[in-house]
């Protein structure tokens, strides 16, 4: 079963609709960018 | 204290990140199955309900014909089938390279921390030339992780590219039958006179019209896909090769400059 956690809740994912995982996708990405660039401010203070 | 708080958050930071990407792909894989899924189901109604109507249409008995249908219903099931693995298979081959990709980015970023901590240990206690070694250190990672931001957002394109083109391919190659369905409302005395046309020339205006385009749209599609997946491969290969490359050159430029 593929599956993942999201919110606490775990959610599988061949039961939801391409549309809803779209938007689960869009929200991962926007996540993504977040620690990245947080992971790349703390590297580029301390150098 | 400070710094062990920073650390510890810098290395949770990290492991965030390595587990969206791990939900990321799960995602990415549900909505590339969904649609491949999707597709495939829709085709093949089309298909059928295409048959249906027209066979209504010409008022003759689908069973007449259900065993030439069904042969080329299997052939047609067969050619979509393969087009749709080979995409499948596509896109699972850009996926590892996408993974590999974040893999090594993760690995230089972590070895950005690990020679600034390591830089910031022997500051006072070791001499100039251990303290550049560091700092070269430093900038080699800074450069392993901008290169490799450069090869994620390939792959990540190339995914992108390969559900795109899957749909836009399919969808030239097997056209959607539904589409052809020229069953409208018609009038009751136009009703009349179809039936009656229907008794003399249904049976031929059927195979002229539906049988036989039919087994001639299977016959391209058969004739074309060969070519059609030997240039998946070929494309394949090339994008794979390409991104390897690219991977071969950041790790070479990382030797180079520690």
């Amino acid at each position: 079963m593929e599956s993942i956690i999201l919110d606490g809740k775990m959610i599988k994912l061949s039961s939801l609709p391409k549309e809803k995982l779209k938007q689960i996708l869009d929200r991962l990405n926007d996540e993504e960018i977040e620690i990245k660039e947080e992971i790349s401010r703390i590297l580029e203070e301390q150098t | 204290m400070e710094k062990r708080k920073s650390d510890v958050f810098f290395m949770d930071k990290l492991v965030e990140l390595n587990e969206l990407e791990i939900k990321k792909s799960k995602v990415l894989a549900a909505i590339f199955q969904k649609t491949i899924s999707e597709m495939e189901k829709k085709k093949i109604q089309s298909l059928d309900a295409n048959f249906e109507e027209q066979a209504k249409f010409y008022d003759q008995y689908l069973e007449d014909y259900e065993k030439t249908y069904q042969e080329m219903k299997n052939r047609y099931e067969e050619q979509l089938s393969q087009i749709l693995e080979q995409y499948q298979e596509l896109f699972v081959n850009l996926y590892l390279e996408l993974q590999e990709a974040e893999c090594n980015q993760k690995i230089a970023i972590t070895n950005w921390k690990k020679s600034y901590d390591i830089k910031q240990e022997i500051l006072d206690k070791a001499n100039s030339s251990m303290i550049e070694e560091y700092d070269r250190k430093i900038q080699a990672c800074i450069q392993k992780k901008q290169n490799y931001d450069i090869i994620i957002e390939e792959c990540e394109k190339e995914l992108e590219k390969c559900a795109t083109q899957m749909e836009k391919r399919v969808n030239s190659l097997f056209q959607d039958k539904s589409s052809q369905v020229f069953l409208t409302e018609i009038s009751f005395l136009g009703k009349i006179m179809n039936k009656i046309k229907n008794i003399f020339t249904g049976k031929s205006k059927f195979n002229t019209y539906v049988m036989e385009p039919m087994k001639v749209e299977l016959e391209m599609i058969e004739t074309k896909l060969p070519d059609i997946i030997e240039n998946m491969e070929q494309e394949m290969v090339t994008f794979v090769a390409k991104i390897k490359q690219a991977k071969a050159e950041t790790n070479q430029i990382f030797e180079q400059m520690i």
